[in-house]
């Protein structure tokens, strides 16, 4: 490579070849990430404007969000639209925080295990995607209807225990089907 | 519109506030650094304003406006007076340009590296326009952007964060940018990546210039880095902190490598004040700029010791050191809820270090690295080495040493303290190695065509002079 021009036509090829194959991956990924985050960014956009008008949008809301499906990614669309509402933070109670089923997480196996995330937070309200094993938990009848969104009040959150009394301190305040 | 014109006003007056230090360089280079400096500086002002002085500097009524408008005067005073000293210096009789530009043919490389240069951007301002959001983006950046702005620039209020260690540099400048738009929005903030990109390669262009290398060699070597590691064109549409760092660290690292050759004590304290200023914008930042230093001491140590004896030189570089010093002064009184660092403990490292373990990350990694997206540099990677060992280049060394120890950091960073489902995914790394791909292009620099024999002036008038 001691000549001048043969190495720039080199580069140039190189630049050529680069351009090129990038141009073409670029177009790629840009639709695959665009048609991946198109469905829940708007999944994300309908449960806020929801939630949104159903409670008073300040900081001392404390919500327990459970969407149960997808490690985090619409924990995060929602509570970045939602903002100034206090979130959970998704790492208390599921860890690792990437991949996995909400449901699956200790926390959710158990009544004390609720109320105890219940009573360290000081939760006020649930928004949860409709799952048998969490509405049983809480005592509540699955309804037939898939795709529910239920948001739930927690009339005594600071004296909540897995008691008897345990299902009566939830209170259904809204139930939006989402398909 | 004319926010996003304010915004790059402001950000290019404050950095301009530091350049008396870079007047003996090229013009472009100068509005390089001034772009990234300013970067890190406005961040600065308002996480200062908001942790010392106490006072909420994006609120809308009171301090906060006198605050603002400050901001906004100093900004725009700052960029009167850069325009009056070039109008200055265009007109004095010994600095005008004295030799008439030669007409000459176009050259096909200069077709072929401008055409895919002008592709590059053209996909930039497409893809910003895309309504495409990355996890990053609303999981922590654009989130803490939120709440800063909400809170009308109350640093308290990104602590109870997962992320509450990070440092607030790109938050508080997506802030600043929300502020000024008076309006919340992800899309917004994604014009701050490019503009930082713009800079480094602005910045890039004056340095080579100013080394008197001509225009189609810079213009292959700013193609090769833009189109090197495919993974610039996708994150560069994204408001991720990650793309500042990268167009911060890497210009510092080019300019130690440069002040190695040249023996110049100016670029060594440019590349030095680079590297610390990048440390306020990623949260083991302070990590990699230390490497980096001590590998530079490693290579260097004369240079080093010689510039540290000055009282007047460290006193600056303590200076450049303020906002991450003042940043961990702060978390050192408001501790976080969760932080960056390891939450494993030595026997669960230990667990990871046999081989089913190891061998995953080490595949993952190799899979990302030898992916079509980032081959290209990583291919040139040996290359570069067999030309180091032939032409004996020191700089061309220091750079192939510090993307080694890239490496190396983020294997460790793998295997100490990511999640073991990130580690054996090796989540991430294709973002990661965006700070190593400049540092390649200017290592092919460095092989190609760095000639010996061509001495080396100091500064622009001094070259001027010499070829007048």
């Amino acid at each position: 490579m001691k000549s001048p021009f043969v190495k720039t036509m080199i580069l140039s090829l190189a630049i050529l070849w680069l351009t090129g194959s990038g141009l073409i991956t670029l177009a790629h990924r840009i639709n695959t990430s665009l048609s991946a985050s198109a469905n829940p960014d708007a999944e994300a956009r309908f449960v806020a404007q929801i939630v949104a008008h159903t409670l008073p949008m300040r900081t001392a809301t404390t919500v327990l969000y459970l969407n149960g499906k997808d490690g985090g990614d619409n924990y995060y669309r929602v509570a970045y639209l939602l903002y100034p509402i206090t979130f959970v933070p998704y790492w208390s109670w599921h860890r690792p925080n990437a991949g996995g089923d909400v449901w699956n997480a200790k926390a959710f196996s158990t009544r004390a295990g609720i109320a105890s995330i219940i009573r360290r937070h000081r939760v006020r309200y649930i928004i949860a995607l409709h799952h048998p094993k969490f509405l049983s938990l809480l005592g509540i009848k699955p309804s037939a209807s898939k795709g529910m969104l239920i948001l739930f009040q927690v009339k005594n959150p600071q004296s909540l225990r897995a008691n008897a009394r345990f299902s009566s301190s939830f209170h259904v305040i809204k139930q939006v089907s989402l398909r | 519109m004319i926010a996003t014109l304010l915004f790059f006003v402001t950000v290019i007056g404050i950095g301009l506030l530091l350049d008396p230090f870079f007047a003996h360089m090229h013009r472009l280079e100068r509005l390089g650094l001034a772009i990234l400096c300013g970067s890190v500086l406005l961040p600065f002002l308002l996480f200062f304003a908001s942790a010392y002085l106490h006072i909420l500097p994006l609120a809308k009524t009171g301090v906060g406006v006198f605050f603002r408008s400050g901001v906004t005067v100093l900004a725009l005073a700052s960029i009167a007076r850069f325009l009056l000293s070039e109008i200055r210096a265009l007109r004095a009789p010994g600095r005008s340009r004295s030799a008439p530009r030669k007409k000459r043919r176009v050259q096909i490389s200069v077709m072929i590296s401008t055409l895919s240069l002008i592709a590059f951007a053209f996909f930039v301002v497409i893809g910003i326009h895309t309504r495409l959001f990355g996890w990053d983006e609303y999981s922590y950046w654009m989130y803490a952007a939120k709440v800063l702005t909400v809170t009308g620039g109350d640093i308290h209020a990104l602590l109870p964060n997962a992320y509450g260690s990070y440092p607030p540099g790109f938050p508080e400048l997506a802030a600043w940018n929300d502020a000024l738009q008076g309006d919340v929005s992800i899309q917004h903030a994604k014009w701050m990546a490019p503009l930082y990109f713009l800079g480094a390669l602005t910045l890039e262009w004056g340095l080579f210039k100013r080394y008197q290398t001509s225009t189609s060699r810079i213009l292959i070597i700013l193609a090769l880095t833009v189109w090197g590691c495919q993974s610039y064109d996708l994150f560069t549409i994204l408001a991720y902190g990650e793309m500042p760092y990268v167009d911060l660290y890497t210009p510092g690292v080019i300019y130690l490598a440069f002040s190695m050759r040249s023996k110049d004590m100016r670029d060594l304290n440019t590349g030095v004040i680079l590297l610390l200023f990048s440390a306020f914008l990623r949260v083991d930042g302070w990590i990699v700029a230390g490497f980096t230093l001590v590998l530079f001491f490693l290579f260097n140590a004369r240079q080093v010791l010689t510039a540290v004896r000055a009282k007047k030189r460290l006193l600056a570089y303590a200076c450049a050191a303020l906002p991450i010093l003042l940043w961990n002064l702060y978390l050192l009184h408001h501790p976080t809820l969760a932080g960056w660092g390891t939450r494993l403990t030595l026997s669960r490292v230990d667990a990871r270090l046999p081989w089913p373990f190891m061998s995953r990350v080490l595949g993952a990694m190799w899979m990302t690295v030898s992916n079509l997206r980032v081959s290209p540099i990583m291919a040139v990677y040996p290359l570069l080495i067999g030309y180091a060992l032939v032409k004996r280049n020191r700089a061309l060394w220091f750079l192939l040493a510090v993307v080694l120890t890239q490496f190396a950091y983020l294997f460790t960073a793998y295997m100490t303290v990511f999640s073991s489902f990130e580690a054996l995914h090796a989540s991430s790394l294709d973002r990661y190695l965006l700070r190593v791909d400049p540092l390649i292009s200017a290592g092919l620099f460095f092989a190609l065509y760095d000639e010996k024999t061509t001495r080396v002036w100091a500064t622009m008038s001094q070259a001027r002079r010499r070829a007048g």
